[in-house]
């Protein structure tokens, strides 16, 4: 029984951990299912709108001699005559997701939740997403959902009634609504691995190691980390930790990380980004040519936290086998773990450019998602609609203030060059407390 | 055991499954309701038979997969179980408490698999917690969906019910230990004793492995199945431990078997409080009775002292740094017990054996630190030596429909407990009001 053991027994690694081309068929084909259900929506709607325009109640005779006035009112659009809207791409979604898991981040940190409760939380909404089209589910809806949940399987708890307060406009029959359809969409797993504690240990028994070195050690390998770190060892470890913690609570829950890679493996890679010199020295202290405890086994049954990762399929059958002298044998795991590890910080340092994303970009999307899921808006069910749109599309009636309003809660409105700040502001629904 | 089911019944296969396309209302807040083109009528008759329709079957929908899941259980016994559950065809609630009813249930028979008796615990909408799933209900789910081993409760799948009740398939488990222990028609034997204790300590540790604290290790959550086989359960009041700095509430724990520390209010504790708790166990199926029936938290204290030794800093070093540091009768030196030495438990559990009151000790130790982990108690002598534990198949068992009365019996809490502690007398599983650890031990 090792460590990994338990990991490859967990959720996350058994249905929760993918290939990077199977991940990306998932979200294909959540994309496709996605599509198929705004399909059917536009079919019925257009439906609808078709038997609302005709009259649909033939005039009884005799009985009734007076038509009813209004009963039948001419159709001014012909819902068959317009397409069935075009559809979000996987990219599309995707851009959309890891926007709503920024803000997912901001609202987290409106309440200062602990990293542990914030990171869950994306998490679930990355995973929720990854199963579940935002054109069938918009996450703007969810993440007030997502979080509160979050904070009850983080055991952090708050009552809904003050979560509620801290975020205008939030009712708990808001949240509530969504709380079975998330947790449903996260298949009951509550439980997420994060990297954080792996990250606390990690630095932990680095700071504890130097200060042993202070008082002068006889493990070389130690001798040769304190060297590459001077002149101030402890320091640097000490300034690393808190730039990976930035990393962890950022760039690795927008990015895929979770689904590729070990904890461990994220925390190394989030260390490596917050300084090479620290993460390097660390592996090659505890994983090198000096070191005894890491060795790649020589079956290559599986490479401890090197692969599995990327391997978590198919455990049946693997034992825990070698015994410490046998592994002892092997080459030194360092080089492949740091391969391994670079390629995690490169996917993390790639989710940078999400935030990149331009805001006119995402209001496309949204706008493209807003077609997609009120087909009655735009097939015109009994309302008279006005031809005539910007991107082709017939625009809501400017009396219609009703409908307008929905429009803009539903979408991401305002004028072309505004802010990002203010983008979020109008899909929470009002201004969010800046951090407290 | 059946991970199996659980995994595959989570994981979204259009194929096979039934699906009948449900109508609903999209989280969008619009009054859009899409409807699948044609309706597929619900086969309610042999279950899990119906035309694959890719088009029409919405994998992309939770509510969709829940119906799936959903549709694999039913209410009441299948027919080939009829005998065996005789007499609960009529009435097959297992259990009812405010928490939640137990149902028995089975999984419906499908061309691969046949009929398999579960039950099922509806949690109830609980009128005083108004912020949706329930903490005791979310910490059950969310570990019994880790935890996976022979001696602990399996968790097959999870759903909701039309009413938006939470709906937890659990394996369908016979009796309990309590039911063992207060049956004066069984004689149990140190082999039986030590086989249940051996079952018990491979599943705590499993959890411990696990980062998992079970806090409410009692004879009444450690069920029994139909072969004997005993498994951990209840983890409504579970977490996860050793994270640094979080402090974690101490009021957890039913009284009788609650551990000194955490009546001095400890906030950072381990994993031996799960020990303790199952050292007094231990107790209990010797003596045939609670070795520490406390009738108040105080007088539950003072029995501590009084059979284990009064905590003091020379048998538990830093014990009066804890909060709720005190020690009863302090005026009265004579009154004071020293740690209790082995001969005082030879002459209580002399049937265990020298070997197995060791083992006793190092369970109910006072000072936590001095406990031994479950690893350890697995690997001492006693449970390699003569009596060997009595094999699953042939333990003592409660007989027949009886006892599956009690399978339910665990939810005999209050709904109202989580907030404030009744003490009510009637019954033993409510002895102890159970007190739930919300905020991050806030």
């Amino acid at each position: 029984m090792t460590e990994d053991n338990l990991y490859l027994a967990s959720t996350q690694c058994k249905t929760w951990s993918f290939g990077p081309s199977t991940l990306a068929t998932i979200r294909q084909n959540t994309n496709a299912a996605g599509i198929r259900s705004i399909k059917r929506g536009w079919k019925r709607a257009r439906i609808e709108a078709s038997s609302a325009n005709t009259p649909a109640v033939t005039p009884i005779p005799s009985s009734a001699s007076t038509p009813i006035p209004g009963a039948a009112p001419t159709p001014s659009i012909d819902p068959t005559a317009i397409p069935d809207p075009e559809s979000l791409t996987p990219a599309e979604e995707l851009t959309l997701v890891h926007y709503y898991i920024l803000r997912l981040i901001d609202m987290s940190d409106v309440f200062s939740f602990p990293s542990n409760v914030k990171s869950t939380a994306c998490v679930f909404l990355s995973r929720f997403h990854l199963h579940h089209s935002v054109q069938s589910y918009h996450p703007k809806h969810l993440i007030p959902t997502i979080l509160f949940l979050a904070t009850k399987t983080e055991n952090h708890y708050i009552p809904l009634s003050e979560f509620c307060k801290r975020v205008p406009k939030l009712t708990p029959e808001a949240v509530l609504k969504h709380e079975f359809t998330v947790a449903g969409g996260v298949r009951w797993d509550f439980d997420v691995r994060h990297p954080l504690r792996a990250a606390e240990g990690g630095i932990m028994e680095l700071l504890t190691a130097l200060a042993v070195t202070a008082n002068g050690s006889s493990d070389t390998g130690l001798q040769a980390l304190k060297e590459r770190l001077a002149p101030n060892p402890t320091r640097r470890v000490q300034d690393a930790h808190g730039r990976m913690k930035g990393f962890l609570t950022k760039e690795a829950l927008v990015s895929d990380v979770y689904y590729h890679y070990t904890p461990p493996q994220v925390f190394l890679g989030a260390l490596w980004l917050a300084d090479k010199d620290v993460a390097e020295a660390y592996i090659e202290w505890r994983f090198g040519e000096n070191s005894t405890m890491g060795r790649v086994t020589k079956k290559r049954k599986r490479d401890k936290r090197g692969k599995d990762g990327l391997v978590a399929k198919d455990k049946n059958g693997e034992k825990e086998e070698d015994t410490p002298s046998e592994a002892a044998k092997g080459p030194p795991l360092a080089p492949k773990l740091l391969s391994v590890i670079q390629s995690c910080a490169g996917m993390m340092t790639d989710a940078r450019a999400f935030e990149k994303t331009p805001v006119e970009e995402l209001k496309r999307i949204d706008k493209k998602l807003h077609r997609c899921q009120n087909p009655q808006k735009f097939l015109g069910a009994g309302i008279a609609i006005g031809a005539g749109s910007s991107d082709g599309g017939p625009k809501k009636p400017p009396e219609d203030a009703g409908a307008r309003k929905q429009v803009e809660e539903g979408i991401v409105v305002g004028k072309a060059d505004e802010r990002k700040r203010k983008v979020e502001d109008d899909l929470f629904g009002g201004s969010l407390p800046v951090k407290v | 055991m059946s991970s199996s089911a659980s995994s595959s019944a989570t994981r979204p296969s259009n194929a096979a499954a039934a699906a009948p396309p449900t109508r609903r209302t999209l989280p969008f807040g619009n009054g859009h309701t899409p409807v699948p083109a044609s309706v597929v009528e619900i086969d309610d008759g042999g279950g899990g038979l119906s035309k694959d329709n890719s088009d029409d079957s919405d994998i992309d929908d939770p509510d969709d997969i829940n119906t799936k899941t959903k549709r694999k259980y039913t209410k009441g016994t299948a027919p080939c179980y009829h005998r065996r559950f005789s007499s609960l065809i009529k009435n097959r609630k297992l259990g009812e408490g405010a928490y939640a009813v137990v149902n028995l249930g089975h999984r419906r028979a499908t061309a691969t698999d046949s009929a398999v008796p579960v039950a099922i615990k509806k949690i109830k909408v609980n009128t005083e917690f108004r912020d949706g799933l329930s903490m005791d209900a979310i910490r059950e789910v969310k570990y019994l969906r880790e935890l996976h081993h022979p001696n602990i409760i399996a968790l097959l799948d999870v759903f909701s019910s039309k009413n938006q009740n939470l709906c937890l398939v659990l394996e369908f488990l016979d009796s309990d230990l309590e039911m063992i222990i207060k049956d004066s028609s069984l004689t149990l034997s140190m082999a039986d004793v030590k086989s249940w204790m051996l079952m018990s300590l491979r599943g705590l540790w499993w959890c411990h492995k696990a980062f998992v604290l079970h806090r409410d290790i009692k004879p009444n959550n450690l069920l029994l199945s139909s072969t004997g086989v005993l498994k951990l359960a209840d983890f409504g009041l579970a977490r996860s431990f050793a994270d640094p700095y979080r402090p974690m509430t101490s009021n957890v724990i039913t009284r009788w078997y609650r551990p000194p520390e955490l009546f001095y209010g400890a906030k950072f504790y381990s994993s031996a409080v799960d020990i303790f708790s199952l050292g007094l166990v231990f107790c209990e199926l010797m003596l045939r009775t609670p070795f520490l029936p406390g009738n108040s938290d105080l007088h539950q204290f003072e029995l501590i002292c009084q059979a284990l030794g009064t905590p003091t800093e020379e048998n538990w070093p830093g014990v009066s740094s804890l909060p709720g540091y005190y020690v009863p009768h302090v005026d009265n030196a004579a009154a004071m017990v020293k740690e209790r030495g082995k001969d005082f438990f030879m002459n209580t559990f002399i049937a265990a054996g020298e070997s197995g009151v060791d083992l006793l000790m190092k369970m109910i130790r006072l000072d936590p630190r001095k406990r031994c982990t479950a690893r350890e108690a697995l690997d001492v002598p006693w449970f390699s030596q003569e009596p060997y534990p009595t094999k699953p198949a042939n333990l003592p068992k409660k007989g027949g429909g009886k006892g599956i009365e009690k399978v339910g019996s665990d939810l005999k809490r209050k709904a109202g407990e989580l907030f404030n502690s009744t003490d009510d007398a009637s019954g033993r599983g409510k002895k102890v009001a159970r007190k739930l650890d919300f905020g991050g031990g806030g």
